[in-house]
């Protein structure tokens, strides 16, 4: 009988997994699309497409609409992630907001809409947000 | 097209890992688990080569680098050379019977399942995006292991101390691709997933029939697949370590007392988990200190630590060296708090723990594999080592949650479940050590 017990109980566990997921032959949007953390998607999603814009090396800051240092922390680590040639700068760290690195940024990410960005121009806008440039003070 | 180029570029890597396994004493696995085999030997004997380079102050170019593990591969054949080799024979070929074709089928099951749901975007782990990609991805640029990002203090949210391993083969397959591909890292689980069951199967059929071992397999690739989807361990170091650790111990398991060559090969994937996970390394020490102390015969114990632990000294050591080197560390950080571990907190911290298991499936990846051990008739001595392996990760991983600082109830929360899941897997193959009517000769 034993090897019937393991069978029914590796049986039971992926008829678990499978009732418990909703699974989809749809391939997701960004790897976090349709998981617990689909509310990473946005920013993902707004990242990979304003890398895309950026000049190599530039710098940029990666805020949130409305402002919440905490999900910025997050953006900022994202953004690093998914700007590798740029030099992203944190506009909050560990959930305190650091005005000091974000005020030297040259372009803006914002998260949401909408969004103004006060001595810059919109460059572009998608879904998720908008990508910025600071006029040069 | 990318995303393919970056895995076969990870892939590559098993061609360090063909000298070794061309020994003729590991025909036995097989072809194919011969070739999973060499991927693990590959992947520890390249992380070791690009840690060297680093650690030499060079850049890293992909062709030097798969020639100086290739080297390093040879090295290990030459260790080979002149021991006796036992008689081995190549697996027989028989037919697959009922249960080991649904075995094989339900194994089969749980990947498809795996690669489902990493396609949907349900398993990634924001880790991925947070520290290892980005790691992976610097090193990649600049070739080399770059101690001045993880000096950064902007980036001090990203561990600098972690083992090698994992970044500097998704660097190596950057390289190799011409970027970096969060899908085809994500990929990595259901691959390694697959390749986990596939490997241990061969491993466990050179000594039992198909038949017999395709259960169990199957057993273990559900329940670290279960596991692996609902803690979302897509692209992180999870799974590589889990193929690791269950390649080690299902190397030991064997009935037979394990020649200088299982014990090579069985100590270079120890360094592999060693060198993939910080816990990685309490699960070496566990596994060899207990193989050579308890399992094994009393007058071969330091050679058998020699081939068990050697690997992991060389390949750790390497990665301290360039650390210390550089001012970034001399050890894991963490380790220095286990000492300081607060037993008042015990019922919390397991309390806690049971809960987080039991949010995976009601905790039944864990309890199913232990019920069947515990209900298996004619238990073998075998089944020691990955009980008491079991309950030393147990030990840490308490003492761990103990000595942290502050509540340790969110640490718990996202972490245990994944922490634990080798115990899963260890519970299986203790399960498949029962004394068997069909043994081949």
């Amino acid at each position: 009988l034993q090897p019937a017990f393991v069978i029914g109980a590796s049986g039971i566990l992926l008829a678990l997994v499978s009732l418990r997921l909703p699974l989809t032959l749809d391939r997701g949007e960004t790897p976090f699309e349709h998981g617990q953390l689909r509310s990473i998607s946005p920013a993902y999603a707004l990242l990979t497409k304003a890398a895309a814009e950026l000049p190599d090396g530039a710098s940029v800051v990666a805020v949130t609409e409305p402002r919440d240092p905490l999900a910025e922390t997050n953006f900022f680590r994202a953004a690093v992630g998914l700007m590798p040639r740029q030099n992203v700068l944190p506009a909050a760290r560990w959930g305190t907001p650091t005005p000091e690195y974000e005020r030297q940024a040259e372009y803006v990410v914002v998260l949401g809409l909408p969004a103004v960005v006060p001595g810059a121009d919109r460059l572009f806008q998608w879904d998720e947000g908008t990508l910025w440039r600071r006029r040069i003070r | 097209m990318a995303g393919f180029i970056w895995l076969l570029g990870l892939g590559t890597c098993a061609v360090a890992g063909i000298p070794l396994l061309q020994h003729s004493e590991f025909r036995r696995f097989g072809l194919l688990g011969r070739g999973l085999l060499a991927a693990a030997v590959g992947a520890v004997c390249l992380s070791w080569a690009m840690t060297l380079v680093a650690l030499l102050g060079l850049r890293w170019h992909p062709v030097t680098l798969v020639a100086l593990a290739l080297l390093a591969g040879l090295c290990l054949r030459l260790i080979l050379a002149n021991r006796p080799v036992p008689l081995a024979s190549p697996p027989i070929a028989e037919r697959l019977g009922l249960t080991g074709l649904l075995g094989a089928a339900l194994g089969t099951g749980i990947v498809v399942v795996a690669i489902l749901a990493t396609r949907a975007g349900q398993t990634m782990s924001p880790d991925l995006l947070y520290f290892w990609g980005p790691k992976a991805q610097r090193f990649a640029e600049v070739r080399t292991i770059d101690a001045s990002f993880l000096r950064n203090p902007l980036l001090d949210y990203i561990p600098t101390d972690y083992p090698p391993l994992l970044t500097n083969l998704y660097a190596f397959a950057t390289m190799v691709a011409g970027s970096f591909s969060w899908w085809a890292a994500a990929a990595v689980f259901p691959v390694l997933l697959a390749a986990t069951g596939i490997a241990v199967a061969a491993i466990l059929a050179s000594e039992k029939s198909r038949t017999c071992v395709s259960p169990y397999a199957g057993l273990m690739t559900c329940a670290l697949g279960v596991v692996g989807i609902q803690a979302m361990v897509a692209g992180v170091a999870e799974m590589p370590l889990l193929f690791f650790e269950m390649l080690a111990v299902s190397l030991l398991i064997l009935a037979k007392p394990p020649t200088s060559g299982l014990l090579l090969l069985a100590g270079l994937c120890l360094a592999g988990a060693a060198g993939t996970k910080v816990e990685g390394l309490p699960f070496a020490l566990a596994v060899s200190l207990l193989f050579a102390f308890v399992i094994h015969a009393r007058g071969r114990r330091v050679h058998a630590l020699a081939f068990l632990l050697i690997p992991t000294l060389i390949t750790l050591g390497t990665w301290f060296l360039f650390g210390a080197k550089n001012g970034l560390f001399w050890f894991y950080r963490g380790y220095g708090s286990l000492l300081a571990v607060r037993w008042g907190d015990l019922p919390l911290v397991a309390a806690e723990i049971l809960r987080s298991i039991g949010k995976v499936s009601y905790g039944l990846p864990f309890l199913l594999p232990l019920i069947i051990f515990i209900l298996t008739p004619g238990k073998t001595r075998a089944a020691v080592l990955p009980i008491a392996v079991s309950i030393a990760l147990i030990g840490f991983l308490l003492a761990t949650y103990l000595s942290t600082r502050g509540d340790p109830r969110e640490l718990i929360g996202w972490s245990s479940a994944r922490v634990l899941s080798p115990v899963a897997g260890l519970f299986c193959l203790a399960a498949s050590r029962r004394t068997s009517p069909v043994v081949l000769p």
